[in-house]
């Protein structure tokens, strides 16, 4: 095993030949299923967008600029709205060991297998409540460092920008990952994500990518919200 | 003005912290403050939604460790996850209500349905090997049941499966009546359960219009008439009622639209006020004979009754 890159919290390993991302957890012990690897836990592109858009980045050389962008310290706080069954939470839980990672998940059935990890860890916040009202879980929050989003709802742009509004650092960098097939699944899914991104008010784009091969019709965009000036 | 928060109140005139109600108090007072949250994010006349619907979000960490609340970062942290942890156990044990319990009863009960089919039909093909008595279903599967070997047991596994089935059907009828008692008097239990099921819950169903009612599981029909490329559905799942397949051909479609409206209705009243009211019935009967008596030629009159002729094709189940 051969560590091509690293940066706050998350490795690019060489696995004999195979490149892979990768979180150390401070114990090493699998939550979905994944390889851990020396104190890696191998983090799965199939199964999580962040994973498949960090291999991307790294392939097209971009991994220290994209990361730094993200500007996470292992103290960082975390918004995580649609984190499901906690896959991509658990490694966002390795990256920020003494800060939090706040998990709004709306659906009972995922919030069940979720809340096995939050008792696990001790810095992820379970709440289920609905990523598009945001003033539902007003009163657990703090403002945050990142916003991660993965939310199969049609207004993705518009939940993620009234959740960065509310919740984002003037400076925090936003998350997003669009399913264009939840948006509109007539219409060409391109046409789709770059109507999602018009609708992304209040931060500033940094960068986009596909996420071809490891999700089809999926798009990463990452996003700053500007330094408040008052 | 108060602001509720996870560990208390905040005053937002003067900024003062205070910390309320004991330890054990904590996860009933949450599920106050969400179900306020909720409340006022509909109505946003509370002064709670006034403060929480407007953009800023308060830096509660910075608050309460300034107020002394507590010690340091990591007792905050700490403290937050194991409330948060407790209000989210007490939100899931609120949601696993009696309805998902009759979703997953109704999905059971059309699994054991499927499965006694096919092991009926895979006992039947064996057994032609060797009897020759003419017997199907239940009644091949009893006289088997005291053959030994893997036939047998095969046969004896189909009756014990029916009998699963039976109490299964039994506890679906009683927790139908009980959540929906009007419904379940209207249709019959099971195609009541069946009716909330496929909706999603008694909520949606009584949200939805009678006509969706009426054509709810003849969806592919429905669609192939919204192309434009078949008659519409007279009915769906509704059809089992003997409203529907107890009236004539031709005026099903009257019948099914009469259920429908009356079926909306008892999900309206169950979902609503959940007080059994008789007089739904009677009037469902009444119309219905009405359907029933009302010669089947009248129509055209209406119009070219070109249309009439079309719906008569049998475009659903």
């Amino acid at each position: 095993m051969q560590i091509l890159e690293d940066l706050s919290g998350i490795s690019v390993l060489d696995l004999s030949g195979e490149t892979r991302v990768a979180t150390r957890p401070e114990v090493p012990v699998p939550v979905y299923g994944e390889r851990i690897v020396e104190g890696f836990r191998i983090w799965d592109p199939y199964r999580s967008k962040m994973a498949a858009l960090l291999i991307k980045s790294h392939i097209a050389g971009t991994f220290y600029k994209l990361v730094s962008d993200l500007n996470l310290s292992p103290a960082s706080k975390i918004l995580y709205l649609g984190a499901a069954t906690g896959t991509t939470a658990s490694h966002f839980s390795d990256i920020v060991p003494a800060g939090l990672v706040y998990a709004v998940e709306f659906s009972a059935r995922s919030m069940r297998d979720l809340l096995v990890l939050c008792t696990a860890r001790d810095n992820i916040i379970p709440i289920l409540e609905d990523a598009s009202c945001p003033e539902r879980y007003g009163p657990f929050l703090e403002p945050v460092d990142l916003v991660y989003q993965d939310v199969a709802q049609r207004n993705q742009a518009e939940i993620a920008a009234r959740n960065a509004a509310r919740y984002l650092k003037g400076g925090g960098a936003l998350v997003l990952m669009i399913k264009a097939r939840s948006v509109d699944v007539t219409a060409d899914p391109k046409a789709v994500y770059k109507a999602e991104v018009e609708r992304l008010a209040g931060v500033e784009v940094i960068s986009s990518a596909d996420l071809r091969p490891y999700h089809r019709d999926h798009w990463a965009v990452v996003a700053r919200k500007e330094v408040e000036r008052r | 003005m108060k602001i509720t928060t996870w560990f208390g109140y905040i005053d937002a005139s003067t900024g003062e912290v205070s910390l309320a109600g004991g330890e054990e108090e904590a996860g009933g007072r949450l599920m106050r403050i969400s179900e306020e949250t909720i409340r006022s994010s509909i109505k946003a006349s509370s002064a709670i939604g006034e403060v929480w619907a407007a953009d800023l979000q308060p830096d509660l960490r910075k608050l309460a460790l300034e107020a002394g609340l507590f010690a340091g970062d990591c007792e905050y942290n700490s403290a937050l996850r194991s409330t948060a942890l407790r209000l989210v156990k007490i939100q899931l044990r609120a949601s696993a209500g009696a309805e998902a319990d009759l979703l997953q009863t109704i999905e059971a009960l059309d699994d054991l349905n499927e499965v006694i089919n096919a092991l009926e039909e895979r006992l039947y093909e064996w057994s032609r090997l060797t009897d020759d008595r003419r017997l199907r279903g239940a009644a091949l599967a009893e006289a088997l049941a005291e053959e030994e070997g893997s036939m047998g047991e095969l046969a004896r596994s189909i009756l014990a499966l029916a009998e699963t089935k039976s109490s299964v059907t039994k506890s679906l009828e009683a927790a139908a009546r009980t959540i929906a008692p009007n419904l379940a008097g209207l249709a019959g239990p099971v195609l009541a359960a069946r009716m909330i099921s496929r909706a999603g819950g008694l909520k949606r169903l009584s949200e939805m219009p009678a006509s969706t009612i009426q054509v709810m599981g003849a969806e592919k029909a429905l669609f192939k008439h919204l192309r434009g490329k078949a008659p519409s559905p007279k009915h769906g799942i509704i059809y089992r009622h003997p409203a529907v397949v107890g009236t004539a051909r031709g005026a099903r479609g009257r019948a099914a639209r009469a259920l429908a409206a009356k079926l909306a209705i008892a999900a309206r009243i169950d979902r609503y006020s959940g007080e059994t009211d008789p007089r739904l019935k009677e009037a469902l009967d009444r119309r219905v004979q009405e359907i029933r008596d009302r010669p089947p030629g009248r129509r055209k009159k209406r119009g070219e009754g070109k249309d009439d002729r079309s719906g008569r094709r049998r475009t659903d189940r």
